[in-house]
């Protein structure tokens, strides 16, 4: 039994942090049509900020989010807008997030230390469960995954510049024939993703460590789990970071502790094969994200 | 029927004749090139021999210059976005050491079994991968990459796991110990990426390195033309993944070292930034790219480790403001500045009148007629074609009007295999092409041109024509690759058909412009000559006068006869009634997908209900 309860422990917190980088790729995809390769830098450059920022805790998580929010706009700006402008295609743009990310890696390098960083937790202290200590800083991921995704999808459905990203989402010329700000809007949505983004960074670092290093696999696996969920779908994001996960828990309980990762990537690997559309369907859904 | 191929067989041994004297002098020319290639590494070498940092530097060059243009013959020219790559590199890389190392093979099998295994890695990565596009195949084939890493890193009784692979042989030749970051070495190394350059350079001019742009710039125009797409894509993987494992040997062999950080996504991303720095798909690219990259990674050095900085900046200029990267920006730069006489292709683009001097057309083996029957489509509870059934004659031109929204293209994509009926036939002969697929349809004889014009606009006319005459090259892959002399004469003829059926048209004098240079009016003519080139047996014509001037229209019910003159059947698609009527006998009328009038062109236009579907109820009010 507490063989299970560890394994949910260990495969939510991932699945929290695989969530909301999905989510993060998943916004930027549908907004620009750009998958951002930068988002694992956006990350690991938002945990690092935390983990150093004042004396951490609310008021880090505050300021670093806030940080996130600049920096995906930043993204979008410096790095998308222009060559969008001229005609670049969708490929040529994702190598310019990854030009961003090489330039805060740098940063991040330069600004701080280049190790690794483990804040103390926003929320001390551990529940028990049986025979499992389970860490109060975990629950706490999970719980602000959970509440980042209601936020996200309320916004999309319920609110006036949630319509505008499902109209620019759908077309921009579109919603740009019906008074829609498309630029104005596409800087919201690169906000966001930006504060999720470094949401899931800033989470990971108690729980973990936070380093450069961590960029790319970070968002390989949040790659791994917006595939899987279909690339356009916010909540496919979700379901694909779970499933990602589960998968990844029971890998390294009964096939081998080394193959964890691959296994996500054959997980991968035979959703585009098959169902390139992923499971939650249509590449684009304009309605019921 | 004999005595007609006979005749065009001595006019091909004429052509090839007349192409010798040309082509010789061609290869004295084309000698430049190799020659500046074979200067600049006898330079390089001469100037860094003594100086251990910087033979260092210039082997890695040389390395990474054929890494390079092996990634730019799959990103560059077939336009795949594979960030499977670096692991394809690495693959031959242990491949080549492991079999030396641990199973004593001499370096030249070993080496040639680590290009094997850079090949079957790149099949390997090809096949799940197929259907993929854009942000798509590059998380896909990253997948790959990743997987291969773990696989490197856990099997580390083969491959001496995260610590890497210690204990390489230097490459032994000749008698001769090269030891990697010796001046040796770099020879080698830099004699290597010759031949590199030699074959990127013949890929990059075959009818092969045709079918990878095409494919690049637009699946459907490869699919019109007969090209299968797949094994198009397929090959783009396997010729880049035999060089890269190329890379990856030579690599081995100049660090004596490799780890699972040699075939990282670190690796990876450097080649993909030095391909685009350098100009993805230009021939010289790579030769930039590498340039820039030495420059940036000694330059960062110098600045205190600052080479992400640089590298991340500089993707983010290019991408923004030079697309093509080093090379297209001195393209753009050299067309501004350079003095005229020195120019090329500043011709203007010439109008010439179609000839009416009969068209040489070789019709396909006839076929008898072409069958619609009882065809039905729909999407998604929309019935776009209901119950439809028509049929063209060998020879005659058919008129297909209907107004808008009526179902006519998508009877032109449901007979070309673009689009798959619910129900229903398409006859050629006895033959149902339901099922099969664009470029099957296109290769048995039933070719069409589409509403907005499908050529590739980095070629220019002639070329896009040639693309027509792909499915004809006696040459195989191997040959056309390093152009043997069976490909080189394929080419010739092809050109030489290419250029006559431009010249059909009236479009001879833009022959030699792109496609994306040249004005519409001459891009639709030329589409009608690429149809032409694959000497269909039915050739479907969507809208070609669409945005024409009459005179222009004119010009292409001219091209219209001739080509029904020599049997072809042509379905002939437009709203402009009177281009209609000038060009076809036949009429069938299309209204909301179902068959409202069939038969001689005068009856069915004064048809009532066709005068009603097309002017609405004037006249009956």
């Amino acid at each position: 039994m507490d063989l299970y309860i560890q394994m949910a422990v260990g495969a939510s917190t991932n699945a929290a942090i695989y969530a909301l980088i999905a989510l993060s790729l998943v916004l930027v995809y549908r907004g620009s049509g750009v998958v951002n390769f930068g988002v694992g830098y956006i990350a690991a450059f938002g945990g690092i900020f935390f983990s150093n920022f004042g004396a951490g805790g609310w008021p880090a998580l505050v300021t670093s989010l806030a940080v996130g929010g600049l920096l995906g706009m930043a993204a979008y700006l410096l790095s998308v807008r222009i060559g969008e402008r001229s005609g670049a295609s969708t490929t040529f743009l994702a190598m310019a997030t990854l030009g961003f990310g090489l330039v805060l890696e740098y940063f991040a390098g330069k600004f701080w230390a280049k190790e690794g960083f483990s804040p103390k937790p926003l929320w001390r202290g551990s529940e028990h469960v049986g025979g499992v200590t389970i860490s109060h800083e975990r629950i706490l991921t999970v719980i602000a995954a959970a509440v980042c995704f209601l936020i996200v999808l309320a916004i999309l459905e319920k609110s006036m510049i949630g319509w505008a990203m499902e109209a620019v989402a759908y077309r921009r010329s579109t919603a740009a024939s019906y008074g829609v700000n498309t630029v104005g809007v596409t800087l919201v949505v690169w906000l966001l993703a930006g504060v999720i983004a470094t949401l899931a960074g800033s989470l990971l670092a108690p729980v973990t460590s936070i380093s450069r290093e961590v960029a790319l696999p970070l968002a390989i696996q949040g790659f791994a789990a917006a595939v899987v969920g279909g690339l356009g779908s916010v909540s496919g994001a979700v379901l694909g970071a779970i499933v990602v996960s589960v998968v990844q828990a029971l890998v390294v309980q009964y096939i081998s502790t080394s193959y964890a990762s691959a296994f996500a990537f054959i997980l991968l690997f035979v959703v585009l094969a098959l169902k390139p559309q992923g499971i939650m369907g249509g590449r684009r859904q304009v309605r019921h994200t | 029927m004999s005595t007609d191929v006979d005749a065009h067989a001595s006019s091909d041994a004429e052509v090839l004749a007349r192409s010798a004297t040309t082509r010789a002098r061609a290869r004295a020319l084309s000698f430049a090139p190799l020659l500046m290639a074979v200067l600049l590494v006898v330079v390089v070498g001469l100037l860094v021999s003594g100086n251990n940092f910087w033979i260092l530097i210039a082997s890695s060059a040389a390395v990474a210059y054929v890494f390079t243009g092996s990634f730019n013959v799959i990103f560059g020219n077939a336009g795949l976005f594979s960030l499977a790559h670096a692991a394809i590199y690495g693959a031959g890389a242990y491949t080549s050491v492991i079999l030396e190392t641990t199973y004593h093979w001499n370096v030249v099998p070993a080496a040639l079994a680590g290009m094997l295994a850079g090949l079957l890695a790149g099949l390997l990565v090809s096949l799940p991968t197929a259907r993929l596009a854009g942000a798509f195949l590059a998380l896909g084939t990253l997948a790959f990459g990743f997987a291969a890493t773990e696989v490197v890193t856990n099997q580390a009784s083969v491959t001496g796991g995260p610590s890497g692979f210690l204990g390489i042989e230097p490459v032994k030749l000749f008698g001769h110990d090269f030891v990697g970051g010796t001046i040796d070495y770099y020879w080698l190394a830099a004699a290597a990426a010759v031949v590199c350059f030699v074959i990127f350079r013949r890929l990059d001019r075959s009818a092969v390195g045709r079918r990878f742009v095409a494919l690049r710039e637009s699946e459907i125009a490869t699919q019109a033309a007969g090209i299968n797409p797949i094994t198009t894509r397929m090959l783009a993987f396997c010729i880049s993944g035999l060089l890269a494992g190329f890379a990856g040997v030579l690599n081995a062999h100049l660090t004596l070292f490799i780890s699972p950080d040699t075939f990282s996504l670190d690796v990876m991303i450097q080649v993909l930034i030095v391909t685009l720095l350098g100009g993805a798909g230009y021939l010289l690219g790579p030769v930039f790219g590498v340039a820039a990259l030495v420059a940036i990674n000694q330059g960062g050095q110098r600045l205190g480790d600052a080479s992400p900085l640089l590298f991340g900046a500089a993707i983010i200029v290019v991408v923004s403001f030079a697309p093509t990267g080093l090379v297209g920006l001195g393209e753009q730069l050299w067309r501004r500045f350079a003095p005229s006489g020195l120019r090329r292709g500043a011709a203007t683009a010439g109008d010439g009148a179609a000839t009416t001097e009969r068209l040489k057309v070789r019709p396909a083996a006839s076929h008898g007629d072409l069958r619609v029957e009882h065809v039905e489509l729909k999407f998604q509870g929309v019935t776009a074609i209901r119950d439809l059934s028509f049929h063209i004659n060998a020879g005659e031109v058919l008129g297909l009007i209907g107004p808008n929204g009526a179902g006519k293209t998508s009877v032109v994509n449901v007979i070309t295999g673009r689009v798959r009926p619910n129900s229903g036939s398409v006859f050629l002969g006895d033959e149902d092409l339901v099922g099969r697929k664009p470029y099957q349809v296109a290769r048995r004889g039933v070719v069409r041109t589409f509403q907005t014009t499908q050529l590739v606009p980095t070629f220019d006319l002639v070329t896009n024509v040639m693309l027509g005459r792909d499915r004809f090259a006696k040459a195989g892959v191997g040959e056309q690759i390093v152009a043997l002399p069976r490909s080189r004469n394929d080419d010739a003829l092809a050109r030489e058909r290419a250029m006559d059926l431009l010249a059909h048209l009236g479009i001879a004098d833009s022959a030699r412009l792109k496609a994306s240079e040249v004005p519409y009016g001459i891009l639709r003519r030329a589409e009608i000559a690429k149809a032409m080139a694959l000497e269909p047996a039915f050739l479907l014509l969507d809208e070609p006068g669409a945005g024409l001037s009459s005179y222009e229209r004119d010009e292409i019910t001219v091209a219209i006869h001739a080509v029904a003159d020599a049997g072809i059947g042509c379905l002939l698609i437009d709203h402009n009634i009177s281009f209609v009527a000038n060009a076809c006998r036949r009429l069938i009328v299309l209204a909301n997908g179902e068959l409202l009038a069939e038969g001689p062109t005068e009856e069915v236009l004064s048809h009532d209900q066709v005068i009603a579907a097309y002017l609405g109820r004037v006249a009956v009010a």
